[in-house]
């Protein structure tokens, strides 16, 4: 089956019951050759299941055709960063840090504060490069509880976000990031990869607006980042 | 002596950055930032060469700095990338 995922065309079999519900916005019944083919066998899957035990085959699929996507998006200009990302009047705002800071939980202020503000994909939204902007895409890969929408929007900015008491927020130089991006990503390990990556990188950390956000889990803290990251 | 055909060098942000892949990336998980300096070093290591031809190559590429540094500098980066297994004999 074909499905449409941040403006490629996917061909993809779905073999357990979580990737075929997440999938179903996603189906594409074009006529267009598919850009990326996903074709992960069930004994790949069951080998992966054996190294890691807690996991369902469900879940396995998830992550492992999750990783192979993100790292074939690479070739189109795209990639993948491991954060919340909230759309609201027509920008994107993407929310990074290790699981467990609070990044949801961030975005989920903004949706109290803005009723018109959507998830756009919760925990692995797509980048991509498109006629000279950036823009991020939701995808049927977003983590636990699948909150992601099948849509493609601008991004305003990327903001690394750690807890503190107070709310603070500071753009920053895309250099300081590095690091803190590539710990939040997909690193190809094949050679011709890595190199497209790396442009891509480039580009993103140059072009993207970037902040450090540091905040607690009030409503203010949605008012400062959302004042310094959104476009006047 | 050369860098291993496992890393790749490309500029991120405006600094050069050196990433692993194939095989170096179960030795190494991380990537390596360079500065100026230590990028012209890379770059001369990434065809076979010699000690000498680096340190003349830095001398040709860096004017501002004085020889006893050049050379300090050179000495200092190989052995670092030796140790981390990214220079090969």
């Amino acid at each position: 089956m074909k499905l449409q995922v941040a403006d490629l065309i996917v061909e993809f079999e779905p073999k357990y019951n979580m990737m075929q519900e997440r999938i179903k916005q996603y189906i594409y019944e074009g006529e267009k050759e598919p850009d990326i083919v996903i074709n992960l066998s069930e004994q790949f899957f069951l080998d992966r299941q054996k190294e890691n035990p807690h996991l369902h085959l469900s879940e396995v699929e998830a992550i492992f055709t999750a990783s192979y996507f993100y790292t074939e998006i690479v070739k189109f200009g795209g990639v993948m960063l491991h954060a919340s990302c909230v759309q609201y009047e027509n920008y994107a705002y993407l929310f990074s840090a290790n699981s467990g800071t609070g990044k949801s939980t961030h975005t989920h202020l903004w949706l109290k504060k803005f009723p018109k503000a959507e998830i756009l994909n919760d925990d692995k939204p797509a980048i991509r490069y498109i006629d000279g902007k950036f823009y991020a895409f939701g995808t049927p890969w977003s983590g636990k509880n699948d909150e992601s929408i099948n849509a493609k929007t601008e991004i305003a900015g990327i903001t690394f976000l750690s807890r503190s008491e107070n709310n603070e927020i500071e753009r920053v130089e895309g250099n300081t990031v590095t690091i803190d991006f590539l710990n939040q990503t997909v690193r190809p390990s094949n050679k011709n990869y890595m190199l497209q990556f790396m442009d891509t990188l480039d580009k993103v950390l140059t072009e993207i607006p970037i902040y450090r956000l540091n905040c607690n889990m009030s409503l203010e803290a949605v008012e400062t980042s959302y004042n310094a990251m959104r476009r006047r | 002596m050369r860098i291993n055909e496992n890393f790749v060098l490309k500029t991120i942000a405006g600094e050069a950055v050196a990433m692993p892949v194939g095989e170096a990336v179960s030795k190494i998980n991380g990537m390596i930032k360079l500065n100026p300096t230590a990028e012209v070093i890379w770059k001369a290591l990434e065809h076979e060469t010699t000690l000498e031809d680096v340190i003349s190559t830095v001398r040709a590429n860096c004017q501002n700095v004085n020889e006893a540094t050049i050379i300090e500098d050179v000495v200092d980066f190989t052995e670092k990338l030796r140790k981390l297994g990214i220079l090969e004999e």
